[in-house]
């Protein structure tokens, strides 16, 4: 006897359509199960076969063949185990075949028969609800997941058992709680930050440009709690936003046990020994997001930047420049959204202490250039503000934190992004060379200061495209629609600055 | 006398190679230190005796140096330019490129750390500078920093300039200063090593070459010296050959850059308020020019090397030097320097100003329309130390924001410099007006 039920193969982000037909035969007893499927694919077959014993159902000892069509189409995971079951459990007659009309299912089987969490639900959520299927049935704990596709029933198991009692129609399963979002993660305020005015300034510059930033300055400056401060100063995900993060996190499963709607944006530091893939996203067969997709719509934080393999810095130009990686590995080609704020922290020398006002620095001068050779050119040119970041003096410390707070600052910000998003439709970060005079609109004043810093300050054409767009930020941020003087100045005054004082022409 | 045959020779050497080529083979052979090897000579020992198997044939190093364009140069050949003030440990020989360097007394050496200050550094520039437009001969250790500093003033003024380096002539080190090096060949500089061809930059390389420093320069200026730099070695080689002038550039008692400097004036060493101490330090004859006597031994010691191409170069560069320091009319050479002493002798103010714009510091006019704050972050940086934002909003009370602006006023006007390490002033206000430059707090 033939049985179909309907699932989910996860490629990327997006969840494909994956039907399940399972066949019991006449034969020997075997069990068989054709169609690309990856090694845990395959070892669904000892874990259904436990979790049928465990689960006080007869196991078919006849001849059974399992196919998941579309073949050509690589499967990968644990999630097949749960539409396997149900087909092999209506196939055998225990639940009646009518029952499994329009029903999705994804789920991983422990050998108890009890049901577990599998990654990409809320994707095969949307894929199920494309489809038009009729119900989605997951595992308890990816419920409030799945239930965040409006227009789709989903419905909850704890074990196979009851969903076969479901299917018989003689228990009820489990209803969708209220819509759920997940438990937001405690955000940094900027009101614990003592002292650092210039830092906090930049901070709110980038948040509200979109500007990426680099921070340098000796250890123990604060230059992680500073980068940890900005996922705070920008606006709320809206909902769409919020789906993909979510999503994101779900298809890397990093969303945890029962959660709902991630609404917080994310902040990721990988450390300085991360490898390509862990940073761009990779993997054998089909690719899995990496940082810069975990970070998607919020901040990546590379400390010690000049640590980083210069392979790792390079890898992330593609990201910065068009917001997505694409991968393409044996299996497939994918495509992970990666529109992450970008804040990279370095030390000024290998010492640390260069220009340390408390403790002198141990390098020479060519150690200090080796050093700045070491950050990656292309990278840095991605990094619109630069801001010297230095231990905070005691009597900022005694006077305590006090300085505006998180929400105050989100204000302004917001205003800001809604003057670039009406003017050019994009923050000014990501204004291109071509769109950004029309869109600065510099006044005759700061021309001539932009001209007088090319050639006092060695301002390159990058330095200049750079500080032109932290100015049309600061502009905005004043509420002001043209770019005057004051604002190229203060934009100037975070223009990169080179390690090594004789060798300017690298920097601005 | 025939030399005695070395213990091991090496297979080139046989009891009829002349001492010339022993000589040149002993050089050349990589290992031990120069200066030691020539005190070992100075105490009796016999050249061939210190050869190693290893050292190589004279023929090839000789061939070598035609390639780099250097010659050998033993004391007693016409144009070692040792004769009158050797040094102690004493010098075997020299790889010389480029002209013969003049005689000590035409020559300055000016020296300091290489991780000076930009103001010090911008100090050794244009005193060198000053020096070149006066016809004098600028001598250094071809290093970053105040080193680099004083050959490329040279070059500005137009003057001639000696490079000792502490490495063979063919090693490209520091590499940053190639360009300059480049440079300095181009306009017809020396460069002078004991080590030969292909010797690596070696710490222990450093000390014994200040010693030549010393030696080549009528007078040492110590720029920039911190209490256990280098450039207080040249300075102390020149004050025990009795004859060389140790000359130094003070600072301020906190100031890191200078208290080497300060050690030396407090030892005796002549205090150089500007360009007009450097000259009269060195007691030059009343009237500079091609035509003096000075000018003429300048020739005559550069225009007698050994091989025949150099002479013409040599002689060609020197009158280069020469014609500038005329051409360029007062206030350069010692006739001028002499006047400009004694315009300060009389007057009060008006020739202080004028001393300060005499050469030694960088000084230039204030802007009309420059705000307070930069007048107040300036006066901060006046000392030349390295200060970061948090460190001169200390000093001057400014919010962060606005010495940051000030910082890029003065740096567009030229004043000052930022990095990531700090600001620092480039140059300093000057004013012959009523109204001085700022002080520091």
């Amino acid at each position: 006897m033939l049985a179909r039920v309907a699932t989910t193969a996860l490629v990327g982000l997006v969840a494909h359509p994956v039907g399940v037909e399972v066949d019991i035969g006449r034969g020997l007893p075997s069990i068989t199960v054709v169609g690309l499927g990856d090694t845990a694919v395959l070892q669904a077959r000892d874990r259904i076969r436990a979790a049928f014993g465990n689960s006080g159902f007869d196991w078919p000892d006849r001849r059974i063949t399992i196919s998941l069509p579309p073949a050509d189409l690589p499967k990968q995971g644990s999630g097949f185990d749960l539409p396997i079951a149900i087909g092999l459990l209506a196939a055998a007659g225990l639940v009646p075949a009518p029952a499994l009309d329009g029903l999705w299912a994804v789920g991983e089987l422990g050998l108890g028969g009890d049901l577990r969490p599998v990654r990409g639900v809320l994707a095969s959520a949307l894929a199920a609800r494309q489809a038009g299927g009729r119900t989605l049935l997951v595992p308890g704990a990816n419920l409030a997941e799945a239930s965040l596709v409006p227009e789709l029933r989903v419905a909850g198991a704890g074990t196979l058992r009851q969903v076969s009692d479901w299917l018989r129609g003689a228990a009820t399963l489990q209803p969708p709680g209220p819509a759920r979002q997940a438990p937001a993660a405690r955000v940094e305020d900027l009101a614990d930050v003592r002292g650092q005015p210039l830092a906090r300034r930049a901070l709110e510059i980038a948040a509200a440009g979109g500007h990426n930033l680099l921070l340098v300055g000796p250890p123990g400056a604060g230059k992680t709690m500073l980068a940890r401060r900005l996922v705070g100063l920008l606006p709320e995900l809206d909902r769409n936003e919020a789906l993909e993060v979510t999503q994101i996190l779900s298809a890397a499963g990093l969303l945890g046990a029962d959660a709902g709607l991630v609404t917080a944006r994310p902040f990721r530091a990988p450390h300085h020994t991360v490898s390509v893939a862990g940073l761009v996203g990779g993997g054998s067969r089909i690719p899995r997001p990496g940082e810069v997709s975990l970070a998607h719509l919020g901040v990546l934080f590379l400390d010690e930047l000049a640590e980083f393999s210069r392979t790792a810095c390079e890898s992330l130009r593609q990201p910065l420049e068009e917001g997505e990686v694409s991968l393409v590995r044996a299996a497939a080609s994918v495509r992970f959204p990666a529109r992450f704020q970008l804040v990279a922290a370095t030390n000024p020398c290998p010492c640390g202490h260069l220009g340390d006002a408390e403790r002198a620095c141990r390098c020479g001068p060519e150690e200090v250039r080796r050093y700045e050779r070491r950050l990656s050119g292309p990278l840095l040119d991605r990094l619109d503000l630069y801001v010297r970041v230095d231990r905070v003096g005691a009597t900022d410390l005694e006077a305590g934190a006090g300085g505006e707070a998180s929400a105050v600052v989100r204000a302004r910000v917001a205003a800001a992004r809604r003057a670039a998003r009406s003017r050019a439709g994009v923050p000014s970060a990501r204004l291109t060379v071509a769109e950004l005079d029309a869109a600065c609109r510099p006044t005759a004043a700061a021309r001539r200061l932009l001209g007088v810093a090319v050639d006092r300050l060695g301002l390159s054409a990058r330095g200049f495209h750079r500080c032109l767009r932290v100015a049309r930020t600061i502009a905005d941020l004043a509420g002001d629609s043209w770019v005057d003087e004051h604002h190229v100045q203060e934009a100037l005054g975070l223009r990169h600055l080179a390690l090594d004082p004789d060798d300017q022409a690298g920097a601005a | 006398m025939k030399p005695m045959r070395p213990s091991r020779p090496p297979a080139w050497w046989s009891a009829a190679t002349p001492l010339r080529a022993t000589l040149l083979g002993l050089a050349a052979t990589p290992g031990p230190l120069p200066s030691v090897t020539a005190a070992r000579l100075a105490a009796g020992a016999d050249p061939a005796s210190l050869l190693a198997p290893r050292s190589p044939d004279p023929g090839e190093v000789a061939a070598h140096l035609r390639d780099l364009g250097a010659r050998f140069l033993l004391p007693g050949d016409p144009g070692w330019p040792l004769a009158t003030t050797p040094p102690d440990p004493p010098c075997a020989w020299l790889f010389v490129a480029g002209p013969g360097p003049p005689l000590a007394a035409r020559s300055v050496a000016i020296v300091g750390g290489r991780r000076a200050s930009a103001l010090r550094r911008a100090t050794a520039r244009s005193l060198a500078r000053g020096l070149a437009g006066a016809g004098i001969c600028v001598v250094s250790g071809g290093a970053i920093g105040v080193d680099a500093a004083a050959h490329g003033g040279a070059l500005d003024g137009g003057g001639s300039t000696v490079v000792v380096l502490g490495c063979g002539l063919d090693v490209p080190y520091p590499r940053r200063n190639q360009e300059l090096f480049l440079r300095i060949r181009e306009a017809g500089g020396t460069f002078l090593a004991e080590h030969p061809p292909g010797a690596r930059p070696l710490a222990a390389h450093f000390l014994p070459r200040n010693r030549l420093i010393a030696a080549l320069s009528g007078a040492v200026v110590v720029v920039e010296a911190a209490l256990d730099s280098g450039s207080l070695s040249t300075a102390r080689a020149a004050g025990s050959r009795g004859a060389g002038q140790i000359l130094a550039v003070p600072g301020a008692p906190w100031d890191r850059g200078a208290a080497g400097c300060n050690d030396l004036i407090r030892d005796g060493a002549t205090l150089v308020r500007g360009l007009d101490d450097v000259l009269e330090a060195l007691a030059l004859p009343d009237s500079p020019g091609p035509a003096t006597p000075a000018g003429a031994a300048v020739a005559a010691a550069a225009g007698a090397p050994v091989d025949a191409g150099a002479p013409v170069a040599a002689g060609a560069a020197v009158a280069v030097g020469a014609g500038r320091a005329v051409g360029a009319g007062p206030p350069v050479g010692a006739g001028a320097a002499v006047g400009v002493g004694q315009a300060e002798g009389a007057g009060g103010a008006a020739g202080a100003a004028v001393r300060s714009a005499g050469g030694l510091l960088p000084c230039r006019p204030w802007p009309a329309g420059a705000s307070r704050a930069a007048e107040q972050v300036l006066g901060a940086l006046a000392d030349g130390r390295m200060m970061g934002v948090a460190r001169l909003e200390a000093a001057t009370g400014l919010a962060p924001a606005v010495v940051v602006s000030a910082l890029l006023e003065l740096e567009l006007a030229g004043f000052a410099r930022r990095s990531a390490a700090g600001a620092e002033a480039l140059a300093l206000p000057f004013q012959p007006a009523s109204r001085g430059p700022p002080t520091a707090p």
